[in-house]
C-alpha cells in the first residue's frame, strides 16, 4: 500500500515537473515565433494575437501603438508597467488547490500510516486488556511491530516524496515564478522594439526595464540551502536526543516498565545474597510474613529460629513458629542463593505448609533491569490438594531441567531459550483462551536455591534477548509436587 | 479507535492547530488584500498628481508600505521587497500547535501511568495525522498568498517607478539641452 502510494506520488510529481518544463518551453517557443514573425508593426500585431494569456493583449497593444505612430518609448513603458501588474500565475484558487494537492500527495503515506498505527495501538491494547500483565508485555511489542514498521516505511516514503516536492517547487521557482515569466516577456518586448523600430531611442523604457529586471544573485537559493541544512541538522539532533528506538540505536530492547516504587521493597541483610536471575513479577507488598532462609539460619519475621545445616532433619521437628505468624495469605521467602533448595528451602516450605497452612510462597530474586536492579517475585504454590489440571511437569535437577518431554542439560548454552520455547509451546501462554494450568514442579536432590530459581526464572522469563530486557515474567503458576511418601 | 480520542488535552491541541491553520490563512489573505488595495490606491493618488499626499499616507502605513514609499522617492530605485515578517510569523505560528502536541505526547508517554500510555500514543499519532497535512498545506497557502500580495504591491511600485524614471529622464534631458549636449541620437553613431 505504502509502496503504491509513494510510486503514484512520485509519478504525480514527475508529471508536475514535466508540465512546468513543457509550459516553459512552450512559452519560449511562442515568444521566439512571435519575434521571428514580427518584422514590422503590422505583422507584429498579427503575430501577437497568437501569443497566450496576458502576453497577447500587451504585445498587441504595443504593436498597435507603434503602428499608429505613438512614441516607441511611451508604448514600451506602458507595456512594461502592464507586464509588471500582471500576476503571471494561474488564478489563486487553482494555485491553492494545487498546493494543497501536492502537499497531500506527499504526506498521504505518512498520514495513512499514522492513522493505522493509532488504530493498532488503541485496538491492540484494548484487546490485551483482558490478559494477565506479563502476557500483555509479551504480546505488546509483537502487536506494535507491524504498525511501527509500516510507519517507518511510510515516513521514508513521505521523505522521498517531500524531496520530490522540493525539486518541483525549486524548478517552478526557477522557471515559472512571476518575475521570471515577466522578465522573459519584457526581454521579448525589448527585442520586438528594436526589430520594428530599429535605432529608435527609448530612454525611459530601457531604464525602467533595467530597474524591474529580477535579481540574478544566488542569495535566495543559498539561503534556502542553509535553512534546509539547519533544519535537517536540528531534526536529526532532536531525534537523536529523544528517540529510544532500538532499530535506530542498535541497542537490545530495554523496557522501563518496572514500577518505580517497587524496585527494591524488601530490606535484605548484607550477608544474604539473593539469587540473580530473570523472570518474576514486581513484588506487591501486602504485609505478608517474611521467612528468611540463610545464609546461616532460618529467620521468621525477623526472629532467628534455628541454624541451618545443623542436624539431619531440617527444620527440626521440635521447631515452633511464632504464634503471631499467619501464613494462609501467603509467605515471602527470602532465600540465600547458596543454600540448598532440596535440603533447606523446600523442607521449610513444607514445614510452613504443615504448621501454618501456608499455600502460596513468593520467592524473591534479584533482577538486573539494565537501568536498575529490582526484586522480583516468583510464585510457588503448595496446595492442600494436588491440582487437577496440572498437565506439564517440570523436574529441576542440579545438571538438567526437564520440561514435559524435553530434557535440557544445563551445560548446553541454549538451555534457557529452549526452556522458554518449550514452556510457551506447551502452554500457549500467548493464548488467553487456554486455561491457566499450573506447572507441577519437582526438585531433585542436591539442587541449590540459586539453581531452583534459575530454572523457574528461565521458564517464567518473557525476554527473548541475551540480556534482561526489563519485562516482568509471564507470571506462571508453579505448584510444588507433593512430598514423596516416606519409606 | 475510541482510545485515540480519549485524551482531552490532545484534542484541544488538535482543535487549536486547525483553528490556527484556518486563522493564519484568512489573516494573511485579508492583510495581503488590504495591503495590495492600499498600494494600488496610493499609486493612483500619486499618479493623479498628489504624490505628497501619497507619500504621507505611505509613511503612516509603516514598514509594510515601505516599498511604495521608496517608489515615490525622486531617485528611481528597483522595486523594494515587501517585509516578509508577517508571513514568517504566520508560518511559525502554524507550527506551534503540532510542536506542542508532540511535546505533550512525548511527555505523556514518559510520565503517564502505563495503562494510559496507549491512549497517549494513539492520541499523538491521530493528532499528527490531522495536523501535519493541515499545517503544511496552510503554510504553503500563507506563502502563496504572501507572494501574491507582494506581486500586487510590486505592480503598484513599478507604476510609480515608471513615473519617476520619466521625470528623471526628462530632467536629465532638459539639463543636457541646457548645457547644449542634447541626447545623443544612436542612429548617428
Amino acid at each position: 500500500m505504502t509502496g503504491t502510494l509513494v510510486v503514484a506520488g512520485l509519478l504525480f510529481e514527475a508529471f508536475l515537473l514535466l508540465v512546468l518544463i513543457l509550459a516553459t518551453m512552450l512559452e519560449e517557443s511562442r515568444l521566439r515565433r512571435f519575434l521571428e514573425a514580427a518584422t514590422d508593426p503590422e505583422r507584429a500585431k498579427e503575430a501577437a494575437k497568437k501569443l497566450g494569456g496576458p502576453q497577447r493583449s500587451i504585445a498587441t497593444e504595443l504593436a498597435e501603438s507603434v503602428r499608429v505612430r505613438t512614441t516607441l518609448d511611451e508604448a514600451l513603458v506602458k507595456a512594461l508597467v502592464r507586464a509588471a501588474n500582471e500576476p503571471w500565475a494561474p488564478p489563486v484558487v487553482l494555485q491553492a488547490v494545487l498546493h494543497i494537492l501536492t502537499v497531500s500527495v506527499a504526506l498521504l503515506p505518512l498520514v495513512l500510516a499514522l492513522v493505522q498505527t493509532a488504530e493498532g495501538v488503541a485496538n491492540g491494547f484494548g484487546a490485551l486488556a483482558g490478559r494477565p500483565g506479563p502476557a500483555r508485555y509479551l504480546a505488546g511489542p509483537r502487536l506494535l511491530e507491524g504498525p511501527f514498521e509500516a510507519l517507518h516505511a511510510a515516513a521514508g516514503g513521505t521523505a522521498a516524496l517531500l524531496v520530490g516536492l522540493a525539486v518541483v517547487w525549486a524548478v517552478g521557482w526557477w522557471l515559472r515564478r512571476p518575475q521570471v515569466r515577466e522578465a522573459r516577456f519584457v526581454r521579448a518586448l525589448l527585442e520586438l522594439s528594436t526589430r520594428i523600430r530599429p535605432g529608435t531611442p527609448a530612454l525611459v523604457g530601457a531604464r525602467l526595464a533595467e530597474l524591474v529586471a529580477p535579481e540574478r544573485t544566488l542569495a535566495r537559493p543559498a539561503a534556502a540551502v542553509l535553512v534546509w541544512v539547519l533544519a535537517t541538522t536540528v531534526s536529526w539532533g532532536i531525534l537523536q536526543l529523544t528517540a529510544e528506538v532500538r532499530a535506530a540505536n542498535h541497542h537490545p530492547p530495554r523496557y522501563h516498565v518496572w514500577p518505580e516504587d517497587r524496585l527494591n521493597p524488601l530490606g535484605v541483610g548484607a550477608d544474604l545474597v539473593l539469587p540473580r536471575q530473570r523472570g518474576g513479577v514486581p513484588f506487591e507488598d501486602r504485609a505478608l510474613p517474611t521467612v528468611t532462609v540463610g545464609p546461616a539460619q532460618l529467620t521468621v519475621q525477623g526472629q532467628a529460629l534455628t541454624p541451618l545445616g545443623q542436624g539431619s532433619a531440617f527444620p527440626p521437628p521440635e521447631l515452633r513458629l511464632p504464634e503471631s505468624f499467619k501464613g494462609k495469605g501467603g509467605v515471602t521467602i527470602v532465600g540465600h542463593a547458596a543454600v540448598s533448595a532440596s535440603d533447606a528451602v523446600i523442607p521449610t516450605l513444607r514445614w510452613l505448609h504443615a504448621r501454618a497452612g501456608a499455600e502460596q510462597f513468593h520467592l524473591i530474586l534479584q533482577r538486573d533491569l539494565g537501568y536498575a536492579t529490582a526484586q522480583a517475585d516468583l510464585r510457588l504454590e503448595l496446595p492442600k490438594e494436588p491440582p487437577a489440571q496440572a498437565g506439564v511437569t517440570v523436574q529441576v535437577n542440579a545438571d538438567e531441567l526437564v520440561v514435559g518431554p524435553a530434557r535440557l542439560p544445563s551445560a548446553r548454552s541454549t538451555w534457557r531459550r529452549e526452556a522458554a520455547e518449550a514452556i510457551r509451546g506447551l502452554r500457549h501462554v500467548d493464548d488467553r483462551t487456554r486455561p491457566d494450568a499450573p506447572l507441577l514442579v519437582r526438585v531433585g536432590p542436591g539442587v541449590s536455591y540459586e539453581r531452583l530459581v534459575e530454572a523457574l526464572g528461565a521458564l517464567d522469563d518473557s525476554c527473548d534477548t541475551a540480556e534482561d530486557c526489563g519485562l516482568p515474567g509471564l507470571g506462571l503458576r508453579f505448584v510444588l509436587s507433593p512430598a514423596a511418601p516416606s519409606p | 479507535m475510541q482510545l485515540a480520542f480519549s485524551d482531552p488535552l490532545a484534542l484541544v491541541l488538535v482543535a487549536l492547530g486547525l483553528a490556527t491553520a484556518l486563522g493564519a490563512v484568512i489573516f494573511v489573505a485579508a492583510r495581503g488584500r488590504k495591503l495590495a488595495d492600499t498600494a494600488a490606491q496610493l499609486a493612483y493618488v500619486a499618479m493623479d498628481g498628489r504624490p505628497e499626499e501619497a507619500r504621507v499616507e505611505a509613511r503612516q502605513g509603516g514598514r509594510r508600505l515601505a516599498p511604495i514609499l521608496d517608489a515615490l522617492s525622486s531617485d528611481p530605485t528597483p522595486p523594494g521587497t515587501r517585509p516578509w515578517l508577517l508571513e514568517a510569523a504566520a508560518v511559525a505560528a502554524l507550527f506551534v500547535p503540532p510542536v506542542l502536541l508532540v511535546l505533550y505526547g512525548w511527555g505523556s508517554l514518559h510520565t503517564a501511568e502505563p495503562a494510559a500510555r496507549p491512549g497517549a500514543a494513539a492520541a499523538l499519532f491521530m493528532g499528527l495525522a490531522v495536523l501535519l497535512p493541515t499545517t503544511l498545506s496552510s503554510a504553503a497557502l500563507v506563502v502563496l498568498l504572501g507572494r501574491r500580495s507582494a506581486r500586487l504591491v510590486r505592480g503598484s511600485c513599478v507604476s510609480l517607478i515608471a513615473r519617476g524614471v520619466r521625470t528623471t529622464v526628462d530632467a536629465e534631458t532638459a539639463e543636457a539641452l541646457r548645457r547644449g549636449q542634447g541626447p545623443r541620437d544612436p542612429r548617428g553613431e
